[in-house]
């Protein structure tokens, strides 16, 4: 693959401030150099003027490829809903990469996603994090697993407690579930028995990968940090919805949040107090912000709107940036692959024919590795 | 009297005022607008230099009001699901003036929306439109009432009724349950005994009102409008998400299209080729389209964000303003009051800190017939302290926490 050099665009490094007709030089689908740098005499060159060139967004929460939207029951895949705790389950073995929601990923300018199991269960699942362009999920895959994937609140009692009439019925006994799930895990012994589920319990415990909680009501974001510490493990908090409530103690436990979905109905009793202002409060108190779009729920074609909307709500738009970038790789443990544009880091990129946040800018083409996965090539 | 003043003023019905005035009388009328507008001595100014002011905005598909935010099951009203025909239900009936839903919707700069019930039921029940005035009772609300009895085809009866193992389990079924009913409407004698499913249909079978029917599969679509030719009924399209596959067959048929929502998943089989692409083909075939929010699966709150993206699909800005303002307001049949500042017309606006059609542009302020109803940091979208309702009081004795309400 010969040089490419991308010049004359408004390049967005995110690790560094904008640079007007600035150029991204690419060798081997690798970033070699950014900002003002000679275009070597063997490199193809794209005139980009006039666009804007931005880190290929990384949406740190969704089911792209295994939810089936539109397809109905055959093709979900998103809860294995028959037992409570369900660790030994991996997203990755559900992963439709022909799905449109991956051309919805890469029209949009999503070069990357961590796709998850569902939040039925207290204890959900592996997690992983995918490009978004391949035929098979094996050469998509950036980190697997990710982590583990756990839910508080609503969706857990309602499965299990409701609908099945089993544990959990109640917040109380979502948490004494994970909670008998990790005792377990540290009591656990190969050598009586293989238990692929506690398998990853062990390795969320040994910090290797977080354990990542659905929270959206005050109270459940605190159970989670409650949670985290009595096991010393690492944590995510998903959604976070009532974040700005919780806000400094969110900041001095100083986990890092994923929020979202925002731009859609509060269907729940507990995202009762959703608000695009959650973002810009939680950036103002130094908390760890990611955006997410948890596609389907929000469609991740619409990622940007949602950034713009916090940056309307009030976040500064220097961090929505970030909080659909380099925050969520750092988030997923893939910062030195993705997330920014630096030398060394994956060429993973998008033109765009106007700042992300103006209505009508248009994804001109998306490049995953130094190659066109969306648009054409200019 | 009140004189809104060096406005950028988008009227909708007679192009755009760079700079100039709009009078607002005592009964929330407006009385004057133009560049040159003498301001009556004694009138209130409010000086809108760099501000645009629009029309509020207009839904004419939502169930706001029905779904209420963040209430769950108990706040869930838009569906009388217990028999496939619920005609004589009324959406009026299920309102919930203190829903947070509705104080957004008015930060959005929404304010006059179609109320619809369904959609499982194959007639659903008593369309209405309402304003966003400040009311406690729903009744308060009402601009017009009834708009149109609803209809729903495709998956969602099928889903709702045959799923109980009653009639309909199939698109075959739901036709012929809505055929009974008009059937049976038609030869309805309430001297022999009254009967409200009938008389909801009569102004529909009278020409009066027009059948409101939730159609997305292109077939669906068809469905509708051979069952509104067999009957002689006027029929309003919801939804029709496949309706670019026909909408030569639409234009011809001479039908409006609530078209969407268009920003939304595609959650069903039916709605997987969702997009503005729908009002796009349905506008150039000069079909009447209105974009809508379909409230909450858009909140209603960000229906000027989905007429910025049918900009980006094609829609010039003047055409997709017009299809969340004059062109549902056509559709729901109160023009005359709605959907354009013009002399006479109610002082129903809205002013934005920038282009209504920008992504990041706020709102400063939403008025309805004559009253400012939401102020920029008085409430609204995110908003956590917004002034109305038992959720809100809850909300805002949430201990210190300063959200710039």
């Amino acid at each position: 693959m010969a040089k490419l050099a991308i010049t004359g665009a408004t390049i967005y490094p995110i690790s560094s401030p904008p640079m007007a007709g600035a150029t991204l030089l690419v060798d081997e689908g690798k970033i070699l150099a950014v900002g003002r740098v000679e275009v070597p005499s063997d490199a193809r060159v794209i005139d980009a003027r006039g666009l804007h060139l931005l880190p290929g967004f990384v949406d740190p929460h969704t089911h792209v490829g295994l939810w089936g939207e539109g397809d109905g029951l055959p093709a979900y895949d998103g809860n294995e809903w028959t037992a409570n705790t369900t660790a030994q389950v991996r997203a990755l073995d559900a992963i439709n990469p022909f799905h449109v929601s991956f051309e919805d990923a890469r029209s949009a300018g999503v070069t990357t996603v961590q796709t998850l199991p569902g939040s039925g269960n207290p204890i959900g699942g592996e997690m992983v994090v995918v490009k978004t362009r391949g035929r098979t999920v094996d050469e998509m895959v950036l980190r697997q697993p990710s982590g583990l994937k756990g839910a508080l609140g609503e969706n857990p009692k309602r499965l299990h407690g409701q609908n099945h009439k089993r544990m959990p019925a109640s917040r109380m006994g979502v948490a004494a579930v994970i909670r008998q799930y990790l005792a377990r895990a540290r009591e656990y012994d190969p050598a009586k028995g293989r238990d692929l589920g506690l398998e990853l319990a062990r390795r969320v415990l040994d910090r290797e990968v977080p354990l990542r909680l659905h929270a959206h009501r005050a109270d459940d974001i605190m159970t989670a940090i409650r949670i985290a510490r009595e096991f010393a493990i690492d944590l995510s908090i998903e959604h976070c919805t009532e974040g700005w409530m919780v806000a400094d103690a969110l900041a001095e436990a100083g986990y890092p949040v994923t929020v979202g979905p925002m731009l859609g109905g509060r269907s729940k009793v507990e995202t009762a107090n959703m608000t695009f202002r959650n973002p810009g409060i939680l950036e103002k108190a130094g908390v760890h912000v990611s955006l997410m779009t948890d596609h389907p729920f929000v469609p991740i074609a619409h990622h940007r709107i949602q950034g713009a909307l916090a940056v309307r709500e009030g976040m500064s738009e220097a961090g929505a940036l970030r909080a659909m970038t380099l925050n969520p790789a750092e988030t997923l443990g893939v910062a030195d692959r993705v997330g920014s544009l630096e030398p060394g880091k994956d060429a993973d990129f998008v033109l765009w024919s106007d700042h992300p946040f103006r209505a009508k800018s248009r994804v001109v083409a998306t490049y995953i590795e130094g190659r066109v996965v969306y648009g054409s090539e200019l | 009297m009140r004189a809104i003043v060096n406005a950028q003023i988008l009227t909708v019905a007679d192009g755009t005022i760079d700079s100039g005035t709009v009078l607002v009388d005592d009964r929330g009328k407006i009385a004057a607008v133009g560049a040159q507008v003498e301001v009556p001595a004694g009138a209130e100014m409010i000086d809108a230099e760099g501000l645009t002011l629009t029309p509020g905005l207009v839904d004419a598909f939502s169930r706001l009001g029905l779904i209420n935010e963040g209430l769950g099951w108990a706040g869930n009203d838009a569906e009388e699901t217990t028999d496939p025909n619920t005609a004589h239900v009324r959406a009026l009936d299920g309102i919930y003036p203190f829903d947070r839903g509705i104080a957004e919707a008015r930060s959005g700069g929404v304010t006059t929306v179609q109320v619809v019930p369904g959609s499982g039921n194959v007639l659903a029940g008593e369309a209405l439109a309402i304003k966003l005035r400040r009311a406690v009772a729903a009744d308060d609300l009402v601009l017009r009432r009834p708009t149109g009895i609803v209809a729903s085809l495709g998956e969602e009866p099928k889903a709702t009724h045959g799923g109980e193992k009653r009639m309909p389990a199939t698109r075959m079924g739901i036709a012929a349950v809505l055929r009974e009913a008009l059937v049976k409407a038609q030869e309805y004698r309430p001297e022999k005994g009254r009967d409200l499913r009938c008389e909801a249909l009569l102004p529909v079978l009278r020409g009066e009102l027009p059948l409101l029917v939730h159609a997305h599969r292109a077939d669906d679509i068809v469905t509708a409008l051979r069952i509104g030719r067999e009957f002689s009924i006027r029929i309003t399209l919801l939804g029709a998400t496949e309706g670019f596959l026909v909408a030569d067959v639409i234009a011809e048929s001479g039908v409006a299209v609530a078209a969407g929502p268009s920003l939304a998943a595609r959650d069903r089989q039916e709605t997987r080729a969702v997009g503005f692409h729908l009002p796009l083909a349905l506008h150039r075939q000069g079909v009447p389209t209105a974009i809508v929010s379909g409230h909450p699966e858009l909140p209603e709150a960000y229906l000027n964000i989905a007429a910025a993206l049918a900009v980006r699909e094609g829609f010039t800005p003047e055409e997709a303003l017009r299809a969340v303002t004059l062109t549902p307001a056509e559709i729901l049949g109160v023009a005359d009051r709605v959907g354009a500042i013009t002399t006479g017309r109610d002082a129903d606006l809205v002013l934005w800190d920038g282009d209504p059609l920008e992504l990041t542009t706020r709102v400063a302020w939403t008025m309805v017939e004559g009253r400012i109803v939401y102020q920029d940091g008085h409430g609204g979208v995110g908003c956590v302290d917004a002034p109305l309702g038992p959720a809100q009081n809850r909300l805002s004795t949430h201990p210190g926490k300063e959200v710039g309400c």
